[in-house]
Formats: C-alpha cells, structure tokens, sequence
C-alpha cells in the first residue's frame, strides 16, 4: 500500500534513475541493433563472430542484472512512471531469461552451420525476443506487458520459420502467428475491460481499485479470465496449448530450446506479479480457473506425452504438463507465499533442466533436418556416453527423481498445495508425475537399448563441439547444483518473491 | 576444535574418494590404467592422511572438546518456522575417526594390493571406480550426523558391494551372489529407514524454557521433536522413558539393519557368497568396510540401546549365537576363501555381542584389530589364489610355505592374530570376552559360548594355515607356486606388521591387575559416557579382565594345539573319531553349514517361486494385467483422443480456444454473480 501511495503522476521527464533500472533490457535491445547492422559487414564465413557478439551483450546484461539485484534492494521500485518494476523478482527472472539465451546462443552456430541456416539476422531475432520477455517480467502496466508480448511474439514467429525452405518450420511459423494473435486479441480484450472497470492501466492503480470494498463487477472477472487466458496461452497451458507441438516439432530445435524455456519463463514471471499480486484481492474469483487449468494441464500434457514418438513433441506435452505444476504453484501463491517461491523455483529447474534436453537434441542432430524421432536415439549410450548420460539425466529431473532440479520443483510447489489445504490438487500432481515417469524413462531405456545385430546405423550421429558439449554439461551440472544445494535458490526466490511489486498483497 | 579445519577435513575425507570414483569412472577408459592405478589409490590415501591430521586434532583437542559436530551445507531446508530440513552435517569424534582410519588405511593398502591383482583385468578403470565410492560410502555413513545422510551412506555402501560382489557380471555365480548380497541388505535398508520414521514421529522434546523466564507448567507437554540430526535425536532419547516398547521396536529396527550389514544370524547368508568378487572386494567388505558398519551402527545409536536393554540384550545373543555357528561351519569347509568369511561372521559376532553388552570400546578394538588381521589373511589368500590361477580349493594346496616365503608368514601371523595368540586377537578378543562375565543378565551364559568360539577359532584358524601351507603340494598348481609381485607383497608385510604390533602398542601400558587396553579406553570411553545414563554398565568388573584375559588365551592357546596336532602336515580330512557313526553327523552339519541354505531355500525361495508361478497362471493374466491393460487402456485411449483433437488445422484449434475461453469467462461470471 505504501508503494502505491506514493507513485508519481505522469507529468516529469523521466531521470537517470530510471534508465538504470532498464539497463540490462537497455543493454540487449542495443546489441540488437548493433547486431542488424554488424551483420551487414561481417562475411558470411564469420558468422560465428556474430555468435560471440551476442553472447557478450548477453554476459552483460546478465551481469548488471546480477548488480540490479544488489542495486533495487529488498523492496524494489518502479521506474518510468510506474510502467516498469525494478526490483527483485525481475532481475531473478532476468538472469534466468539471460542464461537461456546464452546457453541457446552457445548451441547455435554448430547447429545451423549444419543444417545449412547459418544467417546473420537469428541472432539479432535472438536477441530481440529476449529483451520482449526481459521486459514482460518486468512491466508493471498493462500497455507495458502488451508491447512485450508482442515484441517477443513476433520475434518468435519469424525465429519458428527460420528452416524457410522447410514445410513444416513455414507451417509452424504461420499457426504461432495466427494462434499468436488470437491468444493477444483474448488478452487486450481482457486488458480493456480490466481498464475500462478500474481506469488504469498501471498494475498498482488497479490492485488499489480492486481492493476497494464495494458492489463486485462481473466484467471485471471476465477481463481477468480473459487476461489469463492470454497468460495461459503463452505459458501453453492447457487447453490453449494446441499450437505447442506442433511449433515445438516444426520450429528448428534451436529455436525450440530457447523458445520452450524462455517464453515460458518470462511469462510466468508476468503471470505471477499480475495475478498473485495485483490481482490478489480476486483471488477467490480466479483461483478456480487457475486450479482447473492446473489440472487439465498436468491430465493432458502428461497422457498425451505417452503415446509420442518423436522427443520435440514428447518435450512439448511434457512442457504442457510442467506448465501445470508451475501453475498449481500460481494458484496458491496468494494464500501461501511458499507457492510463488515455489512456483519460481521450478521455474529456475525446469529452464536449466529443459534447455539441457533440448540441447541435446539439438547437438545431435543432423544434416539438413533434425533427428528427433525415437528411433533416432536408440543405441545412443553406446557411441555418445556423456551425451546419453547427461540426456538421462534431465530425463529424471523432468520427471522428478531426487538429487534433481526437478524433484525440488515439484517438491514446492506441491507442498505449498497442502499448505494450502488443497490435498487434492498436490494429489493431481503426484498422480500425474506418477504417469510422467513412464514416458520419460521410455526414452532413457531406448538409449541404452542395442541395436539389433546387422541392423545398420540410419544415420551418424555428429561429433559433439567443445561448445555444445559445454552447454549440455553446463546445464546438467545446474540441474544437478538445484537438486543438491537447495537453499541456495530458495533463499534468492525467497527474496524475488517478497520483493514483487507492486507489492499490493 | 576449530569447526572450519574440521569441516574442511571431513569435506576433503568425503570428496577425495568420490572424485576419484568420478574420475576413474568417466575417464579412466580413455586415459589408461596408469591413470586409473595412480588416481584410485591416491585418492584414498590423500584422504588417510586428512584422517590422520584429525586424528591428530583429536588428540590434542581439550577434555570435553573431543566431539564437533559441523554442518556442510543445507541440503534442504524450508526456511525458519518450518521444521522440516536436511542438512549435509558430520560428526568428527573419537568413534567416527577411529572407523575413519580403519576404511581409509586398510582401504588404502587394499587399493594399492588391487594394483597388482587387477593387472590383467580390462575392467581395472570401473574397479577402482566402485572401490573409491565404496570407501566414500562408508565415510559418509560413519561421519553423518543426520540420520537421511547416514542412510544414504547406508544404501551406497549397499550398492558399492552389489556392484563389486558382481563385478565379473558374465559369471552367473557372480550376478547371483551380488543380488542376493543386495537383497539383504533391502531387508536392512527397510528396518533402517522404519526406524528413522518411528524416530522422527515419536521422538519427543520436554518444552523449552529458557531459564529466568516464566512459563506456564501445562505448556501442552512434550513437543515433537521433527528432526533428524542424531545429536537431538541423542539429547532427546530419554523422552521415551527406560525399557519403552517405542525404543525396543526402534532399537530392534536399527538392529536389523545392523545384521544385514554385518551378516549377523539370520541375514548372514550373503556374505560367504559375496567372495564371487574379486579377492581385494572380499578384503574390503571383511575388514575395512562393510561388515563393520553394523557394530559402528549399534555403537553409534548407544544412547537408544542403553535406554533398551531388551533390544540390547537381543543384540548380544545374536552375535553371539552367529559368532559360534559361523565359527562351527569355517572348521570343514574346503574354500579357502569361504574359510576366512565365516572366520569374519564368527568375529564380527563377537564385535555385536560387545555391542550388546554395552562394551561398546572393547568391540570397536577388536574391531579395528580385525580389519588389520582379516585384510592381511584376505590378502595373503589373494596371493595364493593369484599364484594357483583361481583355484580357491585348499584340498589342491598344500606346501605352499616354501614357495612363498613372505606370503605364507604373514599368513601365519595373521592366523595367530586370528586365533589369540600373541598377536591382535590375544587383546582384544579377550577383552571384549571379559565383559561377559559382568553385564547383563545373560552375559555370564554367553560368555562361555564365548570362550567355546575361542576355541574354535584356534581350530580353524590353524586348520586353515595347515592345509594351505604345510605338507606336500597335493597339485601341479601348487607344485608350480611362486611368490606374488612386490606390490601385492607390500601391503601384506604392512599389514602383518601391524596385526603383530598394534594390540601391544594399543594395549600399552600393560597393568598386571586390569589388562585393561588402556589407550583405546582413553580414546574412545568418552564417547559413550554420555548424559544419558542407562541400566547398562560400559566398566568391567575390577580384577574380572585379568582372570578372563588367562582363560580365553588359554582356550586359545588349546584350539591352536589341537588344530596344529591334527593338520599341519597330515591329511585334510576330519580326524578319525569324527567319521565314525556317531559323531560323523557334525561334519557333515558343518560342512554344509547347518543347512541353513537350504533351508532358507525350502521356507522362502522355493515357496516364493512356487507362488510366482501359480501367481502368474492364475492372478497375472486374469487380474493383474486386467487392470493395468485397463489403466493403460483407459490412458492410450484418452491420449489417442488429445492426439485426434490435435488435427493440425488452425481453425479447429481456434474453437477450441474460443470455446473454452468463453466457458471459464462466463462460468467465473455468473459464480461471481451468485456469490454476491
């Protein structure tokens, strides 16, 4: 209440203070355009430079994100009028942002070499949908949170085309698109009627117009709803996840890594400090939606996950269903502050544990396409130990064995459903991730699968790079790190969570 | 003790064996043997010398200052007011580095001896790969001070000897003694872990009251105690009361666990199977590590076994009663491997029934004096069956004293040590018998059990150097002999050297009345003189040692005899009186080791596989996998039907959104509505 109290009216020119608090989004929305332009006079055959461009402008912002946490202090504030928080939970959902992208950048350059996609303009794409979701889990207004979303929406769209003389990437691209703004047109639907109900658009204006005692507004409920389809949408939740496998599978798996981690994370970031916090005085209103969601979620993504065959699709309905258990951590945020810290701590385990999955489809795939099927797997152990061992790996923590990322994610946000005393939700969870682990051990147990005598090898699988193969280690030993050292993140998400602005609960 | 160089140290003991498994394990395919041999011995001295410079610290440390425990790190912890959290914490006091010295010196000379003995085999990088986790198992389950890190020292270690029980997996014999080694130690595994939730849920605390402060009488009584750290689950044992069924089933529970462990009657049956692996994994389990874990384990949770004398009581007779069945069984049988491995259950029976009997210094001490004798015999064994190229059978021995020299010496200090004679044994064991005679209610019967094992021991200690070592080659094999490699000889000098001089350095000063071992008795007494005080006396009686010490060295000094009269340089086989048809019924029963095999065979395997199968024809097709083809059914069916919606048409995809974004807006609505 405090905070709102003292907001600014929008008539002064914003100060230095401000840009500090956008400076890491500052950061890499410059390296986009220096990135457009180097790409003009960088040669063809240097195009690993632009790799290295990119990953330094991502290094610096992940740093003075680091030094913004320090900086923005327990409380945080906002900058730019109230449209924009500078405070803890964004510089956390920053750095998680900022290191997908940089492990998505360190895989790149070998894979699309390879499948001959090696153009200048992915990594300024790259880095423009970065800073749309550096600035979604940032914006504290709704104008704020809708450019964003589309910033890193149609930076992701051109991004899911890229293979362009590939059917299925062109058919992946044109569905996110129109899917896309489907989902957007839900969300500024709900974004003006929310406006239109309260008269703001800043989140603190309306958290204190929500908080008003008075006669309840049905259509401010159905603005929320439909605002958090929109959310839903982005997360790909159910049942607005259609588009997931089909982008997922078509989209290059480059572009797959960083586009199932980061949008994802990014959007839960802004789902939580709208929902669990501005909107916290509707909790009653929305909770049931976001429970249902939660649930239909982890029911479809995890039964749909089964009878795949091919590891994109098989990780985009596992997506769907972690999607879930973030969520069951959203529902009870309000109630229990332990289910926003858990929800951002699975957060934080599902993108290193994920991207860690990805990239190994992605280090092993092929020429000209990507070898996904499971089929393509078999008998991996047996030509790329480490690689297998590591795929096994995140393989558990996705479906939640100790000593894991995973299982501590799980393992929050569950706990906070019963301290909720909602039983039955954390019961959906177990029961579901129960049904998880057959699908995920399904492909671990084909790795080490031999295969038959005489039965030739469809394919050779590449050599692993120095960088690829860091990548991969780089994530399993972040995943194993989340599963041994816990309190080390739970205190940062323990801060991020208290300092969430607008602070209106 | 500074908490920072301990929690340095026990951090380093922990690690360098676990790196070096990792390094040997990841890497030491491609980097050669010479990188495998150097990192997997290294390690596990470096991580010696850390124990020493603790042992060191220990020393030195100030009366009262002996016990630290440290926190590593958290592992988990759910923020203040929550009580539930897990913490990475050890324990550094005299018991822990007194077993720290025995896993990481003994286990370090049998790393260095495996140099040798694994020279030929291509698997040398994934050996020394289990050796190092295995010897990083047992520090962590000796250091922990939190009961889930001791259990999963507990299991690893579990696992280290399943994996090197089975480490020549394309053996049959191999893969099954190793599953049946690790099914007995889910047996201990589960009755450790039960124990864990009885203590975690019933333990509780008297409410806290700072002192100065008012509070209230009636404060809602005890409160929970939730946690797991075994210095509050020590500090609180008493809460339960003297001789409460709660303690009695926990302490029973922990019990069990410590049988799987230490192969006590009736979990034994793996151990003799477990010499499948190669011989230094069998001088590992025997001496250094496993076996042991079971009398650390007892030892360690003292403060609950004090405050239960039932389960205590039960404790010792069990280690009794296996100590003098596997001390029967060693006399015929023909292995010379088997003979030592009931040779390891008689004693470590001993060590329980020390336990037991609230001795718990005088067990740790023959403890330690075993591992060194028992390595040493387990080595020397190595050695021959080195030279014999695999044959373990004694009956193709024989003579083998001249053919090599030190081998067969060290064999012999080993057996005397075994025995009790002289060296290692004569101390310790009869200490230990020495409490016999005092504490407990059924302490003076088993002592004279004990004092029967004394006998026996000699008996086969002796029948065994005899067989293997005197008289005439009775094969080609033992006819072409030779001595072992100088690596493989090192370790054994070493460890004879310290069977010989460690019980007289140990029990140094030498007092005529007590003959009590006065350095271990200062080292370790500390340790379980505790603020609980319990109906069990940890002292012998005065004047009782003295008396004791004479008759069971007599009594072992009369097994020697006998065995000597009866097998060095004669036949093999038992002597006359024993073939008759009278008493020739208990050779038999020895040999085939009281039948309890197939016993085990008759009441749990065949009966289990007789139900398997009439549970497969009848139940699994008809109920079983009706109900899974039913679940599954019901989930490929339902997946099926996520898959149809899943067209690939936009448009279909779109109503859907729409369909269920309207639904949730309109429902929310008029909910909202309603409610207001």
């Amino acid at each position: 209440m405090s905070m709102i109290a003292g907001l600014p009216l929008a008539t002064a020119t914003p100060g230095g203070g401000d840009l500090v608090g956008l400076l890491p989004e500052v950061i890499v929305a410059v390296g986009f355009v220096a990135l457009m332009l180097m790409d003009l006079v960088v040669p063809p055959s240097r195009r690993s430079w632009l790799a290295g461009a990119t990953a330094a402008v991502l290094a610096g912002a992940f740093a003075m994100s680091v030094w913004g946490w320090f900086d923005a202090g327990p409380a945080g504030r906002t900058v730019y009028f109230g449209a924009v928080a500078y405070d803890r939970l964004s510089a956390f959902v920053n750095c998680v942002v900022l290191v997908s992208s940089l492990v998505t950048v360190m895989i790149s350059p070998g894979y699309l070499n390879r499948r001959g996609l090696h153009h200048g303009e992915y990594y300024a794409l790259l880095l423009a949908a970065t800073v749309g979701m550096m600035l979604l889990d940032a914006a504290t207004s709704l104008m704020v949170i809708f450019l964003a979303i589309e910033l890193l929406s149609i930076s992701l769209y051109i991004l899911s085309g890229f293979a362009r003389d590939e059917e299925r990437s062109q058919e992946a691209a044109i569905k996110y698109l129109l899917l896309g703004s489907f989902a957007s047109a839900f969300m500024l639907f709900g974004m003006a009627l929310v406006y239109g109900e309260t008269g703001h658009t800043q989140l603190a204006q309306i958290a204190l117009a929500m908080s008003h005692p008075g006669p309840l507004d049905p259509l401010l409920v159905g603005g929320v709803i439909l605002m958090f389809v929109g959310f839903a949408f982005k997360v790909s939740a159910a049942p607005f996840h259609f588009w997931t496998p089909d982008v997922y599978q078509g989209a290059p798996v480059a572009v797959t890594t960083f586009m199932s981690v980061a949008t994802k994370v990014a959007a839960f970031a802004v789902l939580i400090r709208v929902f669990d916090d501005a909107f916290a005085s509707y909790y009653a209103h929305w909770s049931s939606v976001v429970i249902a969601v939660a649930i239909i979620s982890m029911v479809v993504g995890n039964l749909a996950a089964l009878t795949q065959t091919s590891v994109k699709r098989m990780l985009a309905y596992s997506g769907i269903a972690q999607a879930g258990y973030i969520l069951i951590g959203v529902a009870v945020g309000v109630a229990v502050p332990l289910g926003v810290q858990g929800a951002l701590y699975y957060l934080a385990a599902y993108a290193v544990t994920n991207i860690g999955a990805f990239a190994v489809v992605t280090v092993m795939s092929g020429h000209g396409e990507d070898l996904d099927s499971y089929d393509h797997l078999r008998g991996l152990w047996f030509r790329r130990p480490y690689v297998a061992a590591a795929l096994g790996f995140f393989l558990l923590s996705l479906g939640g064995f100790p000593v894991t990322a995973g299982f501590f994610g799980k393992f929050l946000v569950f706990a906070a459903a019963i301290a909720a005393h909602n039983v039955a939700l954390a019961i959906w969870g177990i029961g579901t991730s129960a049904v998880s682990i057959f699908y995920y051990l399904r492909v671990a147990l084909l790795m080490f699968q031999r295969r038959e005598e005489g039965e030739e090898q469809p394919y050779a699988w590449p050599r692993t790079s120095l960088l690829g193969g860091g990548a991969v280690a780089a994530t399993a030993a972040g995943t194993l790190i989340l599963g041994t050292a816990v309190p080390l993140l739970l205190t940062v998400v323990q801060l991020a969570q208290a300092g969430t602005l607008p602070g209106a609960t | 003790m500074n908490p920072t160089v301990i929690a340095g140290l026990s951090a380093t003991i922990l690690l360098l064996p676990i790196l070096g498994s990792a390094l040997c394990g990841f890497l030491g395919v491609p980097l050669g043997r010479r990188f495998v041999n150097w990192v997997g011995t290294v390690s596990i001295g470096l991580a010696f010398a850390a124990v020493l410079v603790l042992l060191a610290l220990l020393l030195h440390a100030p009366q009262g200052h002996q016990s630290s425990t440290v926190v590593l790190w958290n592992w988990l912890s759910l923020g203040a007011g929550s009580n539930l959290g897990v913490s990475v914490n050890v324990t550094v006091d005299a018991l822990s580095v007194w077993m720290l010295l025995v896993i990481t010196g003994v286990g370090f000379l049998i790393h260095v001896y495996s140099v040798g003995y694994m020279e030929h085999d291509p698997g040398v990088a994934r050996f020394f790969s289990y050796m190092n986790f295995f010897i990083f198992a047992m520090a962590l389950l000796v250091l922990a001070a939190n009961m889930v890190i001791l259990i999963i020292g507990w299991a690893g270690v579990a696992l280290a000897s399943y994996l090197l029980i089975g480490f020549w997996h394309d053996r049959r014999s191999a893969a099954v003694a190793a599953r049946k080694a690790m099914i007995t130690q889910v047996i201990g595994d589960v009755a450790l872990v039960l124990a864990a939730f009885l203590i975690f849920v019933n333990l509780g605390t008297a409410p806290y009251c700072p002192p100065g402060a008012h509070c209230p009488a009636a404060a809602g009584g005890a409160q929970h105690l939730h946690t797991l750290n075994l210095p509050q689950i020590f500090a609180h044992a008493s809460s339960l009361g003297p001789n409460s069924p709660t303690l009695t089933i926990i302490c029973i529970l922990i019990a069990i666990g410590a049988f799987a462990k230490s192969a006590q009657f009736p979990l034994h049956t793996w151990l003799p199977d477990a010499m499948e692996g190669p011989t230094p994994v069998s001088a590992l389990i025997h001496a250094a590590t496993m076996v042991t874990a079971g009398v650390y384990l007892i030892a360690r949770f003292h403060p609950l076994f004090d405050l239960a004398p039932v389960a205590a009581g039960m404790v010792a007779s069990v280690g009794m009663g296996t100590s003098i069945m596997a001390g029967f069984i060693a006399l015929s049988q023909t292995d010379i491997k088997r003979v030592i491995a009931y040779s390891t259950m008689s004693q470590i029976g001993l060590m329980i029934f020390a336990v037991g009997i609230g001795a718990y210094a005088a067990g740790l001490y023959h403890l330690m004096i075993h591992a060194f004798f028992k390595a040493l015999l387990f080595l020397a064994a190595g050695n021959v069956i080195h030279t014999m190229h695999d044959e373990q059978d004694i009956r193709q021995m024989g003579g083998l004293q001249a053919r090599m020299r030190i081998t067969a010496w060290s064999f012999l200090v080993g057996s005397l040590a075994l025995g009790g004679f002289l060296f290692g044994g004569m101390f310790s064991k009869e200490d230990l018998l020495g409490f016999g005679t005092v504490n407990g209610p059924a302490a003076p019967a088993l002592y004279i059990v004990g004092v029967a094992v004394n006998v026996l021991t000699g008996l086969y200690a002796f029948r065994l150097y005899g067989v293997t070592f005197t008289g005439e080659p009775r094969s080609d094999l033992a006819r072409h002999a030779h001595e072992a490699r100088r690596v493989m000889l090192i370790p054994v000098v070493i460890l004879a050297a310290l069977a010989a001089v460690a019980g007289w350095v140990l029990q140094w000063p030498v007092t005529i009345a007590g003959f009590r071992p006065a350095f271990v008795d200062a080292f370790l007494n500390p340790v379980f003189h505790t603020a609980v005080s319990g109906p069990i006396a940890h002292e012998p009686g005065a004047g009782l040692a003295g008396i004791g010490f004479v008759i069971g060295t007599g009594l072992s000094v009369i097994g020697i005899a006998v065995a000597l009269r009866i097998w060095v340089r004669r036949d093999l086989d038992a002597p006359a009186w024993f073939r008759g048809p009278i008493l020739g019924w208990l050779p038999r029963l020895s040999f085939h080791k009281l039948y309890i095999d197939e016993l085990y065979d008759a009441l749990l395997v065949r009966p289990g596989y007789a139900l398997a199968r009439v549970l497969r024809r009848t139940v699994e097709p008809e109920v079983m996998d009706g109900w899974v083809r039913g679940v599954t059914g019901v989930a490929t069916d339902f997946s099926a039907g996520i898959r149809s919606v899943q067209t690939g048409l936009i448009r279909d995809y779109a109503s859907i959104m729409v369909f269920f974004a309207v639904a949730f807006t309109v429902a929310l609505i008029i909910a909202a509505g309603l409610v207001h």
